[in-house]
């Protein structure tokens, strides 16, 4: 509750105010003879701006891609969040990751310090591919300074000089994404961006993170970070205890600073069948996952990458989420509705838990075997 | 940094560099100032902060770490690895009741192996940077003996066990002094003059001159050998506990201790808390459990915790930490239902 307060307050009231008191260096006119096509034929400096969310930065990956292609010899930038850094970091189709605190005060030298950095690098173009509710966002593309700026509408976002009408309805968010080169003629690419760890270091990784493993043991994954929007603790402690209480099973419990006693609460009451993992670090989070036979999402953070990584996902989303944040072509995905869950009892929801649970171990067992 | 892609793949091949390690070496130059517990203790410490901790007793004469942990006769343990009989130090690499914790036992049976013979302390170091743990915490034993010393040089962070009885304070002042002029001989012993030149100047030790003063007759002799000798020491930063406080009188020898240090050896010394003199620690001591798990509560268990936060340690569970460590008392119910497992 407490958090979505703090979201609102900020989204609502902090951040506008935040923008119009700063006086940070305004934008040049670039005036009527400013050309788009002449903007987009061969920029030196790019600046991307993803989703904050870390699903933002697993799907946008092959936006990034795409851009990269197109611009072989550009430099490109990307501005995310300091606690999404730890991804950004790793993908290879940028040259630099400049990171900003989430919640930045107005007039604070750490905003004073942000709009410098992005200023001295003198972008050519800024890519804004956050959603258009995101205000601080927006706001940085726009103190960039960048010529040409690109995102997507809103009536009272001032800050871009092209600006992209998103779809009526909510889409996929891929296909949002991809709205914003197809719209620029950015050629897409055709295949999405997987992730996976070199063997050597997933050994290494798991022999470090994965203590006590027995050979028969399997592991299950369950995201728990961000879940400030999510399902109440209670059915998530349902859905670890049923997953813990399978045989030979540990699950393994990802958590950010914010969930931290949550998560704690669930390994003082599942003991050694809970490891706990902040999400601080891909290779590590990769790794675990590669050797989870599924992952049980509460929000959309690992949900993509475990996608990607094309292993079975659980997801428990809002039916308001689903178009946005899953693809139609489902796959291994299966999606528990927030909605549904609430109506269910503890054993409706423990016996929905151990189905699905078991039919990924026994189609892990076939893979193994065949 | 960046991810690795193979040309027009869609994969990314996250790589991840050298794990995190960090070698802690616990010595005390006397006997009996509490280093074999207090090391138990930091380890359990650790495990219960959600790291993966290594216990290798160092003690080479006098082994007796294990039973500070409730094992009586280890299967396995480091004469084993010394000897031969077994390839790997994870060979001897023994569990305790903790996941995380795991330990490799001394043993005295082998004469002489108290002073190791160079290829086996180079094997030896060799193998402990093999392991794979986020700590690795070696027991020293005591004295100035080369293996006790070349330990501590080598492990990321020293630390030194003191009591506030003058005989500790002494023989932890003498310690030191034998690391400073230790890691000055390991530089410069190739080198003759200054071979001779260090070993002199050690051995005039009565009329208490400063390191100061030799790194300046090492720069006479060849300027860059002094600034090198100059910034060894800079880089040698050993931390402190004072155990066993009686008063509160006896926390400001801490601060003179390292006053001395500084001045005579010009190395700073890092203070890291005290723990107070409780004889419940004794009680656990004979019960064969860590003081940590049988008194969670106790000051001297809070105290561990708040050496933990002092060296920079984090939890990774995100429950506690400088501020609140207090409160960790709560976190050690699951670590200590597991050890009664």
């Amino acid at each position: 509750m407490m958090s979505l307060v703090r979201g609102w307050f900020r989204q609502r009231l902090v951040n506008p105010i935040a923008f119009r008191l700063s006086k940070g260096p305004e934008t040049e006119d670039v005036g009527l003879a400013f050309s788009v096509a002449e903007a987009l034929k061969s920029p030196q400096n790019l600046l991307v701006v993803p989703d904050g969310r870390s699903g933002g930065l697993f799907l946008g990956a092959s936006q990034f891609w795409a851009i990269r292609n197109r611009y072989p010899s550009a430099k490109i930038s990307l501005l995310v969040p300091s606690s999404k850094a730890y991804i950004a970091r790793e993908i290879p189709f940028v040259d630099e990751v400049i990171s900003y605190e989430e919640f930045l005060f107005p007039l604070s030298s750490k905003l004073r310090d942000v709009v410098r950095q992005l200023r001295d690098r003198k972008f050519d173009i800024a890519f804004c591919f956050s959603s258009e509710d995101n205000f601080c966002s927006a706001s940085l593309c726009y103190k960039s300074g960048a010529s040409l700026r690109v995102g997507f509408h809103r009536d009272d976002f001032p800050f871009f000089n092209v600006r992209i009408v998103p779809h009526a309805k909510t889409c996929y968010e891929l296909e949002r994404l991809a709205l914003i080169l197809r719209t620029l003629s950015i050629p897409q690419v055709e295949e999405q961006v997987s992730w996976s760890v070199s063997r050597e270091a997933a050994k290494r990784l798991r022999e470090r993170y994965l203590v006590a493993r027995k050979p028969t043991e399997t592991f299950a994954a369950l995201d728990i970070s961000s879940t400030d929007k999510g399902p109440p603790f209670k059915q998530i402690q349902t859905i670890a205890e049923e997953a813990a209480s399978l045989p030979d099973m540990r699950l393994l419990i990802f958590f950010n600073y914010t969930e931290r006693k949550a998560a704690n609460r669930l390994k003082e009451a599942l003991g050694q069948k809970a490891l706990l993992f902040q999400t601080d670090d891909l290779p590590k989070i990769v790794a675990l996952l590669e050797a989870c036979h599924q992952l049980i999402a509460c929000n959309t953070d690992l949900f993509h990458l475990a996608v990607a990584m094309g292993l079975p996902v659980t997801g428990i989303f809002s039916a308001e989420e689903v178009p946005r944040w899953i693809p139609e072509d489902r796959g291994k995905i299966e999606i528990m509705e927030r909605e549904t869950l609430q109506g269910w009892n503890t054993r409706q929801i423990k016996s929905a838990v151990r189905k699905r649970l078991s039919e990924t171990v026994s189609q892990k067992e076939v893979v193994a075997s065949g | 940094m960046f991810g690795k892609r193979a040309k027009d793949s869609p994969e990314i091949l996250l790589d991840s560099l050298d794990l995190d390690k960090k070698i802690w070496a616990v010595a005390g130059g006397k006997g009996g100032t509490g280093k074999t517990v207090i090391t138990s203790n930091l380890g359990v410490g650790l495990a219960i902060l959600g790291y993966k901790v290594i216990l290798i007793d160092g003690d080479l004469g006098g082994a007796d770490l294990h039973l500070s942990l409730g094992m009586p006769v280890p299967r396995r343990n480091l004469n084993d690895f010394l000897s031969g009989r077994v390839a790997s130090l994870n060979d001897v690499l023994l569990p305790t009741r903790s996941a995380n914790l795991s330990i490799i036992c001394g043993g005295s049976e082998l004469i002489g192996l108290a002073n190791l013979p160079y290829q086996r302390k180079e094997k030896i170091k060799r193998h402990i940077s093999r392991l794979d743990a986020d700590f690795i915490l070696v027991d020293l034993g005591a004295g100035t003996a080369y293996n006790t010393l070349d330990f501590f040089i080598i492990s990321n962070e020293g630390i030194v066990v003191c009591n506030p009885e003058p005989q500790a304070k002494i023989d932890a002042y003498a310690f030191l002094k034998n690391a400073v002029y230790r890691r000055l001989l390991l530089t410069f012993g190739q080198n003759t003059i200054l071979k001779e030149l260090i070993l002199n100047f050690g051995n005039n030790g009565h009329r208490a001159l400063k390191i100061r003063d030799l790194v300046n007759m090492i720069g006479e002799h060849a300027p860059e050998y002094g600034e090198e000798a100059q910034t060894l020491i800079k880089l040698f930063r050993p931390k402190l506990i004072m155990n066993k406080v009686r008063k509160k009188s006896q926390l400001d020898d801490a601060e003179r201790f390292s006053f001395l240090v500084k001045e005579y050896l010009s190395v700073d010394v890092d203070y890291l808390g005290h723990i107070e003199n409780d004889e419940r620690v004794v009680d656990a001591c004979e019960n064969m459990r860590p003081f940590l798990l049988e008194q969670p509560t106790s000051k001297v268990s809070l105290s561990i915790y708040n050496i933990l936060f002092n060296m920079g340690v984090q939890d990774r569970q995100l429950r506690y930490d400088k501020k609140s460590y207090k409160k960790m008392s709560k976190g050690v119910r699951i670590e200590s239902r597991l050890w009664k497992e």
